[in-house]
């Protein structure tokens, strides 16, 4: 050890004792062989000899801090970390002329420094480096390069230095990334840029181009004024000799900044070209980040009219012709396997750069699948709403409900131009299929629309409005197809799709055009569920007039099941209704509504409307309530109630059964009850039938309070209210009380 | 008596000052022409020491280091020798304690 001061804080006092200059000299000296703690505080001390006092500043002292900052300068690669940016920003507006001094001395150290401070005020001594022809002066040629390069990343701050040069990005040397040069620095650094751009041929250096690129593509738009200008013109075809190389820096370029660059020169004519064809070609993920992160880009309609012109390319795993289908690598799109490597931030951008660049359909595919099992429901999301319509159907079981939903919506065809034909046509089944899958969906948002999008597939579903539509408008467009659809739905299939179809077909009036397979299910043997078709059936044969369907009907009133013989009951009283009113040119309606428009008016060979009486006669006292009741009310209809002679009135005959003591009987009492009086005195009725139906609304508000059954009393108690409300004046309170 | 003490005799004593000595010149020339070769001299020697500061900054430093640390003659002359064998100035090795043995064993051992 040198000396007995041992500290360095008590060797620094000494030096602060001496002049100026030997100050400076000392630790200038000190700097090159201290360690790395004692360079920090050797730094600061140099720093505090750069800085200037405010107020008047002797000669001496401006020369002494001048010097301490070019030898600041001159260390800067060796600075401190810590240090460097408090000194940058200490001496900031003093670093052009301190940059001067160095450049005469050492323009190696000055380049050196420039890289690393990367300050827009030292672009013109920088400039001047590259100026020099001085054939020694390469090394410092590649030095200038970069920090020029660095200087345009201060410009870029969206850029990583890794993007533009490896160099730059992780070393001690690396540049400051501070906040980007104001605007008299921006115009410095371009017009720079753009002479050492237009002396290309003087230096030879790419990066120079680089640079001059980075700073073109700025977020904030081209450089106002004419060093913006001249730095356009740098790239532009035709303006110079060294345009080649510049578009050629555009178009070649393997750095991930300059595709960055040329996807936000693409919107501009001047550049769309190599711009173009830089896009076309990414060699790895960061090429594909840079452009896919800034996917919003798209948005600009020039861009997306350039972009179309990128061919994208497939091949053939494994070389040859059978092999399966995928990407090209290198190509515009990434891979498969690069995606996983992608942030997310492009992975989300990637739908919409890939509907930006409309490749062909089994491209976009290729492109596109990958994305649906990605971890970022945003991808997905957005992957979703550029996806074919033909894949969309994977995203509408989406373990994320707002995808699913939104898949959902897209697929529906609500509004859409040619829904029938979709909705009828080849791929319907499977729509039909996927809407039934999705009903039973996780999330309550699909499973809200799945139900409507069901209905929509499918004309069978008659409770359904949008199902009947669909079928109205099948019918009115494409009556064969409907026709053929019906009797193939009505003839096999599951027993609810048929009972639907049936129903539709009685809603449309056209049971007629299904006559064969009305019959075939008439007189289907029971078991599984067959009842349930066979009554149905039965119920729309009524709505046919031909000597078939009677037999099928008379087929299905010796049925086991009640049910069955209820509805041919009913059926045979429409018959016999229909056949009297084609006779009389008079007759009534049922109480629930009239003959269909389509249903087809009696024929000659209908048999005579006496026999089917007797029939419903013998109905009336079946054993099961609800044929008894639809018998009753069938021969009410006709007027034939007491056609057997033992029997009363109507009235007798209602009486009969509310009075029964099977409460399911009762219970279908009331139902006849309810529905009797517009059957017992229509139009202008004798005074002797009003009477009838006020002492049948008593009977039946005496069995609301009375009847041992709830069932029984709570279907009388509103059949009462109903009955008393017709017998009532408007008006009146009676009801009510 | 010199001008001090004839100062200092006022002062002290409230004595008039003597009267000027009429047509005594030479002992004014005498005084004046001290007072400016002491001037002079010391703006001499700053200049000097100015010129070999600007001309030498790193040896004034080295030698006003060497005697406020009081190196003896062997610990100059390490020094200097180390500056050039390593292409530095001497006086480097005198602001950073670390850079001769106090922690930079490569240099030590160069010296």
């Amino acid at each position: 050890m040198i000396g007995k001061a041992q500290t360095l804080e008590d060797r620094i006092r000494i030096v602060r004792a001496l002049p100026r200059p030997a100050r400076l000299a000392a630790l200038v000296a000190g700097l090159r062989v201290a360690s790395d703690a004692e360079r920090e505080r050797l730094t600061l001390e140099l720093l505090e000899l750069a800085l200037l006092p405010e107020g008047r500043v002797s000669a001496r002292a401006r020369r002494s801090a001048d010097g301490a900052l070019v030898a600041l300068l001159r260390a800067w690669p060796s600075l401190p970390s810590g240090v460097r940016s408090s000194t940058a920003e200490a001496c900031e507006g003093r670093w052009a002329a301190a940059a001067d001094s160095l450049l005469r001395t050492d323009p190696l150290a000055l380049a050196r420094a420039a890289a690393a401070l990367a300050l827009p005020e030292l672009a013109r001594a920088v400039g001047a480096i590259l100026s020099s022809e001085d054939p020694a002066a390469h090394e410092a040629h590649e030095e200038a390069e970069r920090a020029l390069l660095a200087m345009a990343l201060r410009v870029r701050p969206d850029l990583p230095a890794g993007w533009v040069d490896p160099s730059l990005a992780g070393s001690a040397s690396a540049p400051q990334r501070s906040l980007p040069p104001d605007d008299d620095g921006l115009d410095l650094l371009s017009s720079e840029l753009a002479e050492a751009g237009w002396r290309f041929a003087q230096h030879r250096c790419k990066g120079v181009l680089l640079a001059a690129l980075l700073v073109l593509a700025s977020p904030k738009g081209l450089p106002s004024g004419p060093s913006g200008e001249r730095l356009a013109r740098l790239f532009s075809p035709g303006e110079h000799p060294g345009v080649t190389a510049a578009r050629g820096v555009l178009r070649w370029s393997r750095a991930p900044a300059a595709r960055r660059a040329a996807w936000r020169l693409l919107a501009d004519r001047r550049f769309a070209r190599p711009a173009r064809d830089r896009i076309a070609r990414a060699g790895g993920t960061l090429d594909h980040d840079a452009v896919l992160a800034e996917a919003h880009l798209a948005l600009r309609p020039s861009r997306v009219v350039a972009l179309r012109s990128i061919e994208v390319k497939r091949t053939r795993s494994g070389g040859d012709a059978e092999g399966q289908s995928r990407l090209a690598p290198g190509g515009p799109l990434p891979l498969p396997e690069e995606l996983e490597h992608l942030p997310s931030e492009a992975r989300r951008g990637l739908p919409r750069f890939i509907d930006a660049l409309t490749p062909p359909g089994p491209a976009r595919r290729l492109a596109l699948s990958p994305l649906l099992a990605d971890t970022d429901r945003l991808v997905r999301f957005n992957a979703s709403r550029v996806c074919d319509p033909s894949e969309l159907s994977d995203y509408c079981f989406d373990v994320d409900g707002a995808i699913a939903r939104s898949a959902v919506l897209r697929c529906s065809t609500v509004g859409a131009e040619g829904w029938l034909s979709s909705s009828v046509g080849p791929g319907a089944g499977q729509r039909l299929r996927l809407a039934g899958h999705l009903r039973r969906s996780p999330h309550a948002g699909v499973r809200e629309l799945a139900p409507d999008e069901h209905d929509r597939h499918t004309p069978w579903n008659h409770a359904s409005p949008s199902s009947r539509l669909v079928a109205r408008r099948m019918l009115q467009r494409h009556p064969d197809a409907f026709f053929e659809q019906l009797a193939a739905v009505v003839g096999s299939g599951p027993i609810e799709g048929r009972c639907g179809a049936v129903m539709v077909a009685r809603t449309l009036g056209v049971c007629s055009k299904i006559e064969r397979e009305l019959i075939e299910a008439a007189r289907l043997p029971s078991g599984e569920q067959a009842e349930k078709l066979t009554a149905t059936a039965a119920r729309a044969l009524g709505e046919l007039d031909s000597a078939e369907s009677l037999r099928a009907l008379h087929f299905c009133l010796s049925h086991a099941d009640g049910r069955v013989r209820a509805n041919a009951a009913d059926a045979i009283g429409r018959r016999v209704l229909r056949s009297l009113a084609g006779s009389c040119g008079t007759g009534g309606v049922f109480a629930s509504g009239s003959p269909a428009p389509h249903a087809p008016r009696p024929t000659p060979h209908t048999p005579h409307p006496p026999q089917e009486i007797g029939v419903l006669l013998e109905l009336k006292s079946d054993d099961h309530h609800r044929v008894r009741a639809g018998a009753l009310r069938s021969l009410l209809a006709v007027g034939a109630a007491s056609a057997d002679g033992d029997s009363g009135g109507p009235s007798a005959q209602i009486e009969a059964m509310l009075g029964d003591p099977r409460w399911a009987h009762r219970l279908a009492g009331v139902w006849l009850a309810e529905r009797a009086p517009g059957l017992i005195e229509p139009g202008d009725a004798p005074a002797s039938a009003h009477e009838q139906t006020r002492r049948l609304a008593e009977r039946i508000v005496s069995i609301a309070g009375e009847d041992p059954d709830e069932r029984v009393r709570r279907r009388a108690m509103g059949c009462a209210r109903r009955l008393l409300l017709r017998l009532t004046p408007v008006g009146s309170e009676e009801v009510h009380s | 008596m010199s001008l001090l003490g004839l100062i200092v005799q006022i002062r002290l004593e409230g004595a008039e000052p003597p009267p000027t000595p009429k047509g005594d010149w030479l002992w004014w020339v005498l005084v004046v022409s001290g007072a400016l070769a002491a001037v002079s001299t010391l703006v001499t020697l700053w200049l000097l020491r100015d010129r070999a500061i600007r001309r030498d900054p790193e040896g004034y430093a080295f030698g006003a280091l060497s005697r406020k640390l009081r190196l003896s003659g062997e610990e100059r002359e390490a020094a200097v020798r180390l500056g050039e064998a390593r292409g530095v100035p001497p006086v480097a090795f005198l602001v950073s304690p670390s850079a001769l043995g106090g922690g930079r064993n490569e240099t030590a051992a160069e010296a």
